[in-house]
């Protein structure tokens, strides 16, 4: 009787586990990735260079030089000239789209509980590419 | 009965589904993972913040292995390298840019480590020591190095190209060479598998360099007065992008009001773009060379004053401490002025 209910416990436990990784328990709860780049962006226009790393995953390499340094890291970023993001569609854990002027960009984006954050961005089309990781 | 067998087989294998799922996941993310720890292994995380390494953790660049006298680790990345950190060691993961293109960076600064090599994707590492850069193709690869900056590069498979004071040796399999700081590789020389006894060699290092510390610590200050030098070259390339591209924007404004959006993002395209990849790039290699020069005075320099300093303790005013004294002094002086104002302040935690 005891193994049963154990069993059914495990069950009910995978299948949270199961449920819990669905986008249905981030939309409630958690911060979307529509969410996190329109409030990405809403800072980026905002000049709100020393809270931009909070859009970033905890293992976004650079994820420090945003926080410790955000004017230097920033400066040398589309986001410094203006250059924003205009449009963009989700597809699985990415965001991609159009910069102001018209070149792409696309977001690599990671979980964190909840929450969706940005892993890595790439600017820029061909060899040229300006990447955030 | 049968069916709880059923049962228990479906909760096992989903969860293991589930586990393995979580671990591929995190994996795929970092730069290495620490597959095994013994002893005292840490992970210095920079900007001051340092922890206890567990199996499994992330190393990114960075960030630092650090063992201790007794502590050994074990880190793996992309599942096709091995990267054996040996006790007293201090690794890192670093990256660096060269021809606009990002390499990634191996650093021992003091201590032992093994890499083994099978498949690489993209461009090879650099494996760095505080005397010599090494490049690699296919390699299986000790490097060790001494208190005194000294290092040795052993080729186990593969081959390996040693750099240092503008001078390269090709190393085969079952060859070593031997570079002290601020000198070329030495000669290479034959080596047989597990035919050398880097505690040994560390042991003789680190006598030779008690015995006449002046010739060490003039050893080293030219290897400082390399890397000061590349920090010379680079930090006004910086400063003129930087000053360049605030100009450029400043001009985009400009033919924005005089000519109309298009006319402003084309120019973007054109000019500003260009020079914001140029600055970026400027500021990760300067960088890169100013924490190399941080990583020798800190971890070799500040070594090899207290190794001394405790040897010499009941005569300070020996000749030989006094004049590793003045030299030291002189590194240090020329590390403040043109290293640190290019380093932040979690870099010098």
């Amino acid at each position: 009787m005891v193994n049963k209910r154990i069993g059914y416990f495990l069950v009910v436990l995978v299948m949270l586990m199961g449920f819990g990784s669905c986008d249905m328990f981030v939309n409630f709860f958690g911060t979307t990735i529509d969410e996190r780049i329109d409030s990405f962006n809403d800072d980026a226009k905002a000049g709100n260079y020393s809270s931009m790393y909070s859009h970033f995953h905890s293992d976004t390499k650079e994820r420090d030089d945003m926080k410790n340094d955000p004017n230097t890291y920033w400066n040398t970023t589309p986001m410094a000239s203006e250059n924003y993001i205009d449009s963009y569609s989700v597809s699985g854990d990415t965001a991609s789209g159009k910069l102001k002027s018209g070149d792409t960009f696309s977001a690599e984006m990671k979980r964190d509980g909840l929450d969706y954050l940005i892993y890595q961005m790439d600017f820029g089309t061909g060899f040229d590419i300006r990447r955030i990781e | 009965m049968k069916r709880k067998r059923i049962l228990k087989n479906f909760i096992f294998s989903w969860t293991v589904i589930i586990l393995l799922g979580m671990v591929i996941l995190s994996a795929g993310a970092q730069d290495a993972t620490v597959v095994y720890t013994e002893g005292d292994v840490d992970i210095d995380h920079g900007y001051g913040s340092r922890e206890l390494a567990l199996i499994g953790d992330p190393l990114q660049n960075g960030e630092s292995i650090i063992t201790g006298p007794v502590g050994f680790a074990e880190l793996e990345r992309n599942t096709s390298t091995t990267i054996t950190v040996e006790p007293d060691t201090i690794f890192t993961l670093e990256q660096t840019v060269e021809d606009g293109e990002e390499r990634s960076v191996m650093r021992c600064t003091l201590g032992s480590v093994a890499y083994r090599f099978q498949q690489i994707r993209g461009k090879e590492p650099y494996l760095v020591t505080p005397s010599a850069v090494a490049g690699i193709r296919g390699t299986e690869v000790i490097v060790t190095t001494a208190d005194d900056g000294s290092s040795l590069f052993i080729v186990e498979s593969g081959t390996v190209e040693v750099e240092a004071e503008d001078s390269r040796v090709v190393l085969e399999a079952e060859e070593g060479v031997e570079v002290r700081p601020g000198e070329r590789p030495g000669e290479k020389f034959e080596v047989q598998r597990g035919g050398i006894d880097f505690s040994e060699w560390r042991e003789a290092r680190r006598e030779e360099f008690i015995e006449d510390p002046v010739s060490s610590a003039l050893a080293l200050e030219r290897r400082f007065s390399g890397l000061i030098r590349k920090v010379e070259e680079l930090a006004p390339v910086y400063a003129e992008n930087k000053r360049w591209l605030e100009h450029e924007r400043e001009l985009m404004k400009k033919i924005e009001l005089e000519k109309g959006t298009d006319a402003k993002w084309e120019y973007y395209r054109e000019k500003v773009y260009p020079l914001e990849v140029d600055t970026h790039n400027a500021f990760i290699t300067l960088r890169y060379w100013a924490k190399s020069a941080f990583s020798l005075r800190r971890f070799v320099l500040g070594r090899m004053y207290l190794s001394l300093k405790t040897s010499y303790i009941e005569n300070l005013q020996d000749p030989k401490f006094v004049e590793f004294l003045e030299v030291y002094r002189r590194i240090l002086a020329g590390y403040e002025d043109k290293v640190v104002p290019r380093l932040k302040d979690g870099d010098l935690i």
